[in-house]
């Protein structure tokens, strides 16, 4: 049998592969790519792009039903074609599949089709075919867990996958999930008519996030009817004749509630299948790597959604990954730094945050600065209806450091870019407090919560 | 209208660069006010209004200007001076920083300097830089770029090692005052600087009586006028040059010129500065002109009126600092001169005098000379020669006639 050699394997074409491939290549290797399924991996077949699609969909559904009303738009009563919308959502993800396809195309990547297993660290089999290469990256990300629940419930428990593939919406729906897809998945569902369920095991949604931001869209969510149930996880699930008796507990009191349907909505590693026990990898929910994105075994890298907790399953966090393994699989030194990582959201409104909460800040030693500006009290905020939008920033006493902004309010997931640029590049909390924002903007908010952490707000009235 | 030009100020005055300006354009000035202050290699010298008018100035301070060059013109009324303004409009811009060069200093990689001149910092490394007195021009940057960021600050502090262990306001090196190295000074600077980069210089040092030109200076005194130590040395020099006329030379290129005449510089101060006029053939006139001279140059000193020419065509420099209370030093030659005789105080000290200890004023003396053209035997004898001369001055009459026809 003939091996077949290369500087460098990418196992996975997902958001983390395709950027390690393109920047290998980039930097002259000759690099192959093995993918099982559909290049584009989870973000990009049932991850970001559909789910955002979706919740794209259904925030115009409630622009156009409930807020446009108020500014004299006639629409009479709109409703979502789950069908064009499914139809419209397929062609986007081909689209964009093929363009990746073209990318590594044309940047010589050798595209090999099929199971990646390894043989030793330097060495994987893809269908009886040998290829070996001094790194080996594995990017083979997460997939949707399925749940396992004693019983049979035919029809009656998905995983996440369900909520893209509807062709009508059940009455009532019971999302069980930590993951932050839920609130997307449960706002879309509760818009076109479901009764909805949103069950976590933690203590609050977005428990990593800001406390700020958590309570907000749990008070977002729970005025559109959605019931949150937090610190509360599923015992068992049985048929009864009016549907799926689900038996959840919460502080050890049990309760039992029927639905439809329940969905599952949890992520995990995908690596049954890969052999890490032939090369010494030890692995549990996910792979241990260091901020060269390296794993225990020498030459073998890992990174995206495998190299990661459920939480931070990002796909630019995972392109990130890539090219620091690219580029240190090429002979460069490069490290991952995680400081400015913006975590988006796109439920209504939209959550976007980057670095700190205000906790993590002070878990870390800092003694911070907190200013809020609330987009209700910002001009472009009455225009665009912003109830609950808000800025939070969270600053350095010391040096005036920005280490956190977290925002919640429409297009705030496109005020991420500017947040990001802030911490990367070290701006202070004076240097957002006197920069020159347009107006009327949202984006305004952003100097103006800068202020408020300086005591120093023009716009909102100072508290205390 | 009134042409206001550089004047020529001495004989060997060829250009003069604008220091400051003391007037704006549309001011009002009185005859003998101060308009300007230029300045040449040797002097700064401030130009008066020759007239009461209406002052617009046109070439910017910091530029370098041919003698009778017109920098401003006067205005006799404001009529005349509005014309004066559209005729030359250009106004005049503030002499600006010069730009950082970054090869200049070897510590910071050219990347983090812009070409305009601005370190490449993050906003926060700035201010953490600024909280702990640290100078960025010291910190490397491993930024994009060569950006300094955050880190590189941090990592400056642990390697000061001192940041927890004092305070920074006491750690920090804080500029008190800021002054502008230019003018007399900006002179001094340039010349101290070219002197020992371009020359071999070499000190010796020895000791002599002085109780011989103490009584001389006495006797003198009561003969005819108060004299100085000063007028003594200068004779003295001059005469020891006669007979060493390879100390009295310059590198010129290739060639070593050996000069004609002795023209002796005395190193004064003057409102914390260093001036150092030169009195001419000092070898041939007496002690007592000497001193007349020296007076008339302190007091030209004194009213500001040197001219150029009274600084030209020093051939050797004496510098006395047995008034400050020094013993020995090692002046520093003026270029293109090449040597320079340094006089300490005069200061009873014990002296063995027939197999007796006794106490005798004597005095220190230190020859810096330039050994890429004079060699230490010839200069020791020099020095000897001064010795001899300061020990027992009346050889002066002996040699004087002598060390004319040689």
């Amino acid at each position: 049998m003939k091996t077949r050699k290369h500087d460098l394997i990418v196992v996975g074409g997902g958001a983390g592969g395709t950027a390690t491939a393109l920047r290998a290549a980039q930097l002259g290797g000759k690099v192959a790519l093995i993918e099982k399924n559909h290049l584009g991996g989870f973000c990009m077949n049932r991850g970001c792009i559909p789910f955002s699609h979706m919740a794209i969909a259904s925030d115009y559904l409630h622009k156009i039903s409930t807020l446009a009303r108020e500014m004299g738009i006639e629409a009479g009563s709109p409703k979502l074609n789950l069908s064009v919308l499914n139809r419209r959502q397929d062609e986007l993800i081909k689209g964009m599949r093929e363009g990746i396809r073209g990318l590594l195309t044309k940047s010589s990547v050798n595209l090999i089709s099929g199971d990646a297993q390894f043989v030793e660290p330097h060495t994987v089999i893809v269908a009886g075919q040998e290829f070996t290469a001094e790194n080996i990256v594995i990017a083979i990300g997460s997939k949707w867990a399925s749940p396992r629940f004693e019983g049979r419930f035919r029809d009656r428990v998905f995983d996440g996958d369900y909520v893209l593939s509807l062709r009508k919406v059940s009455e009532t729906l019971l999302i069980y999930s930590d993951n932050p897809f839920s609130l997307q998945a449960a706002q879309f569902l509760a818009r076109n008519g479901a009764t909805v369920y949103l069950v976590t095991t933690k203590r609050r949604l977005l428990y990593w996030e800001s406390k700020t931001i958590s309570s907000r869209i749990t008070k977002i969510l729970r005025e559109q009817g959605i019931h949150v149930l937090t610190g509360t996880s599923v015992a068992s699930c049985a048929n009864k004749r009016n549907g799926l008796e689900v038996t959840v507990v919460s502080n050890g009191k049990e309760k039992a509630i029927v639905v439809d349907k329940l969905i599952y909505m949890k992520k995990v590693a995908d690596f049954e299948e890969l052999g890490l026990d032939r090369i010494g990898l030890q692995a549990d929910d996910y792979l241990k790597v260091n901020e060269r994105m390296e794993t225990s075994v020498r030459g073998v890298y890992a990174v995206g959604d495998v190299a990661a907790p459920e939480q931070l399953h990002y796909s630019h966090l995972a392109s990130a990954g890539g090219l620091v393994a690219a580029q240190n699989c090429m002979g460069r030194t490069s490290y991952l730094d995680h400081r400015s990582l913006p975590r988006i959201l796109y439920t209504t409104p939209q959550i976007a945050c980057i670095g700190l909460s205000p906790k993590d800040a002070k878990a870390r030693g800092y003694k911070i600065l907190t200013g809020m500006a609330p987009l209700n009290m910002n001009p472009f905020g009455m225009i665009m209806f912003q109830v609950y939008g808000l800025i939070e920033l969270i600053a350095d006493k010391d040096y005036g450091e920005i280490l956190g902004i977290n925002m919640i309010g429409d297009e705030v997931c496109e005020m991420a870019g500017e947040a990001v640029l802030a911490i990367q590049l070290e701006a202070t909390v004076d240097d957002l407090a006197s920069a020159l924002f347009p107006h009327p903007t949202l984006s305004e908010s952003l100097s103006e919560a800068a202020r408020d952490c300086l005591g120093a707000t023009l716009y909102i009235p100072q508290s205390g | 209208m009134i042409e206001i030009t550089i004047p020529k100020l001495g004989l060997t005055m060829e250009k003069a660069t604008i220091l400051e300006w003391h007037c704006r354009s549309g001011d009002q000035v009185k005859k003998e006010d101060t308009l300007l202050v230029i300045e040449t290699e040797k002097i700064t010298y401030e130009v008066v209004s020759p007239a009461d008018g209406i002052v617009h100035p046109i070439v910017a301070e910091g530029t370098v200007c041919k003698v009778n060059e017109i920098v401003a013109y006067l205005a006799e009324s404001q009529q005349e001076f509005e014309e004066i303004t559209k005729r030359f409009p250009s106004p005049l811009v503030p002499e600006k920083e010069p730009p950082y060069k970054a090869s200049e200093s070897p510590r910071i990689s050219h990347s983090q300097i812009t070409a305009q001149g601005r370190i490449k910092a993050s906003p926060l490394a700035r201010a953490i830089a600024r909280k702990h007195g640290i100078a960025l021009e010291t910190i490397r940057g491993s930024g994009p770029g060569g950006r300094i960021v955050k880190a590189d600050v941090l990592e400056a502090i642990e390697q000061a090692g001192q940041e927890r262990r004092f305070p920074v306001t006491e750690r920090a090196k804080a500029v008190a005052e800021t002054i502008p190295i230019k003018g007399a000074r900006k002179a001094i600077f340039d010349n101290m600087w070219r002197s020992l980069s371009q020359s071999a210089q070499l000190t010796l040092h020895c000791d002599a009586s002085a109780a011989a030109i103490i009584a001389l200076r006495k006797q003198i005194s009561e003969l005819r006028k108060d004299v100085s130590y000063n007028a003594i040395f200068i004779k003295i020099v001059a005469v020891a040059l006669r007979f060493h006329p390879a100390i009295n030379a310059s590198v010129d290129g290739n060639l070593i010129k050996v000069w004609k005449q002795i023209n002796i510089g005395l190193a004064m101060e003057k409102e914390d500065s260093l001036i150092v006029p030169v009195i001419r053939g000092p070898d041939k006139k007496s002690i007592v002109e000497i001193e007349d001279e020296i007076s008339a140059l302190i007091e030209k000193a004194r009213q500001n009126t040197l001219t150029p020419d009274d600084f030209a065509n020093g051939t050797f420099t004496v510098s006395n600092l047995g008034f400050a209370g020094i013993d020995y030093f090692t002046p520093i030659i003026r270029p293109p001169e090449s040597a320079i005789l340094g006089i300490g105080r005069i200061v009873e000290r014990p002296s063995v005098k027939y197999g007796q200890v006794v106490a005798e004023p004597r005095l220190g003396l230190s020859l810096t000379f330039d050994h890429r053209i004079i060699d230490g035997a010839p200069a020791a004898r020099f020095l000897n020669t001064i010795r001899q001369l300061i020990e027992e001055p009346s050889l002066l009459l002996a040699l004087a006639g002598e060390a004319e026809k040689i």
